[in-house]
């Protein structure tokens, strides 16, 4: 694992780099609750629509 | 060594989501660790790389990155974006109000002048420089009829420069061609062509223009042959019931990928043209079971969704309730979003309003409900901002209405769907009574039973994906 350079970061976004308000748990809760309405499954391809569900792909369930 | 992107792979950086990057076709950005975001940055064409880092190994066994050629640079699309603005994937973008047909339910019919503004080129490009700016990467096109922008395909070829994509085309398919659907496919492109079609012998009724069945037939006959994936959304009432069964299969036969049923809801021009159609929620569920059900038996492949009801999956036989499903997952967080849906697509009028949906966005136009405009920028809707709240609203605050606060079903509906509660009740946080019915009227074992019978009667097996326990019990006893 590279350890963070905040420097270099701060560098490559031209000082943007968002440090404050945000921690793990933030971001994998803005990535799991914005899905689409209907979307393709990226692990096994199967189209499903999630019409204000979950994202979960039902082929799962086999 | 030196490492570079694949050419599929783009980094970016939200607020609270500072580390991510996008896979061109999946919607979703995907979470990065700030170290491996850094190491990321530095897969350029140019630093020098050890290869026997052990991410470096890691992400060329993902794909993500691969040895660079001499001179080879990233795109303006694959460089890091560091967007000052909360994630947004995507955007379902009505870039017109103008249509060819005149059809009975829809606020943006030909004869509704009101509805009829549209995009200019200059405007559209100013809303991808703002997309781009934002982060957001998928845009579902609709309209009115998107296809009779004038510049449509220019909006498309312009998509297809910047790297981003078009998942979702919601079209009549009147002005679908073989030679346009190529050029889509040629420039990267692989959409769900959505095509409207309300039922044979009631098509031409309901679009109010005479042989659109036959062209909306031959559209989707052309999207099948050419390859593309093809998509069919039926608006059911009392009027196109007779023909309902033999639409659906008819159009599964065609080899279509994916069929919705959705109820024409109460929106004030389809009460002025047809009044007394809409099917109360107990018949919509009625009818939903059977369809769902007498489908499931053929064994055609097409997965069938009775919208806000259930889906059907004909590749593991399995079926699902959305009143049961609205949570998505099981830890039930009350901080979630109301509607995933609506946090992860922007949707935009033909005006540039915003709305959580474009189910709502009628509901919000006729009653002049302003929660911003994109014309005046993506970027501040997309910090803190009336539309941000409102796409934010928590699961937890709706469920302090009167009704869903006692009901102990709520952990699986979360308050069901804003859009219908808002149609029905005029309250934007009150309990969606079309879930509350589901509920109370025992939908969930009469379409159990009904699956389970189907399954006898064709010697197959049909499989509950959202099973609650309680019921489970309960129809065994």
């Amino acid at each position: 694992m590279t350890e963070i350079n905040e420097k270099e970061l701060e560098k490559a976004s031209g000082g943007t780099v968002y440090k404050v308000g945000w921690n793990d748990i933030c971001a994998n809760f803005e990535l799991r609750y914005s899905s689409d309405v209907s979307q393709t499954c990226s692990n096994c391809k199967h189209f499903h629509a999630i019409g204000g569900g979950s994202g979960r792909c039902a082929n799962k369930a086999e | 060594m030196k490492y570079i992107l694949n050419e599929n792979i783009a980094l970016r950086s939200w607020r609270l989501v500072p580390f991510a990057y996008y896979i061109k076709g999946v919607r979703r950005a995907q979470k990065l660790s700030a170290g491996d975001f850094l190491l990321l940055l530095s897969c350029d064409g140019k630093t020098e790389q050890d290869p026997e880092q052990d991410c470096i190994r890691r992400f060329s066994e993902l794909g993500l990155i691969r040895p660079a050629k001499s001179g080879e640079t990233l795109s303006d699309w694959q460089k890091a974006r560091f967007c000052d603005n909360r994630y947004m994937p995507g955007v379902n973008w009505s870039i017109t109000g103008k249509c060819n047909y005149n059809c009975k339910h829809c606020f943006m019919a030909r004869d509704n002048e009101k509805m009829m503004k549209e995009f200019s080129w200059e405007e559209m490009l100013a809303a991808l420089d703002e997309f781009d700016k934002c982060g957001i990467q998928t845009i579902e096109l609709t309209g009115g009829e998107p296809m009779l922008h004038p510049h449509f395909m220019d909006l498309v070829r312009e998509i297809s420069r910047r790297g981003m994509d078009i998942d979702v085309i919601l079209t009549n398919g009147a002005f679908l061609t073989p030679e346009i659907l190529r050029e889509i496919k040629a420039l990267g492109f692989n959409p769900l062509f959505k095509i409207s079609f309300d039922g044979l012998t009631h098509h031409d009724w309901m679009r109010g223009v005479e042989g659109a069945e036959q062209k909306t037939l031959e559209a989707i006959d052309m999207c099948v042959a050419e390859g593309a994936r093809t998509g069919v959304q039926i608006c059911i009432h009392k009027y196109n019931l007779d023909t309902l069964f033999d639409t659906v299969k008819l159009i599964a036969e065609k080899g279509v990928k994916w069929i919705r049923v959705i109820r024409t809801s109460e929106s004030p021009r389809w009460a002025e043209n047809a009044p007394d159609a809409s099917l109360g929620i107990e018949e919509y569920y009625d009818v939903s079971i059977d369809i769902l059900t007498r489908y499931a038996k053929t064994g055609l492949k097409a997965e069938l969704i009775l919208w806000q009801f259930a889906d059907y999956y004909p590749s593991c036989s399995g079926y699902r309730f959305v009143p049961v499903d609205c949570s998505g997952d099981r830890e039930r967080d009350m901080r979630r979003p109301t509607c995933v849906g609506a946090r992860g697509s922007m949707a935009i009028s033909s005006e540039g309003q915003v709305s959580p949906c474009n189910q709502m966005s009628g509901y919000f136009s006729k009653n002049g409900f302003d929660i911003g405009n994109i014309k005046n920028g993506v970027q501040p809707l997309l910090q803190e901002s009336r539309y941000m709240d409102t796409i934010t609203l928590s699961c937890g605050k709706v469920g302090e209405n009167k009704l869903c606060s006692v009901c102990k079903y709520f952990g699986y509906c979360l308050g069901g769907c804003r859009a219908i509660a808002l149609a029905f009740t005029n309250d934007f946080l009150a309990a969606d009574p079309s879930k509350c019915v589901f509920y109370s009227k025992g939908y969930y074992q009469k379409a159990r039973k009904a699956f389970d019978k189907a399954g006898e009667e064709c010697g197959r097996k049909f499989v509950c994906v959202t099973p609650i326990e309680e019921f489970e019990k309960e129809m065994l006893l």
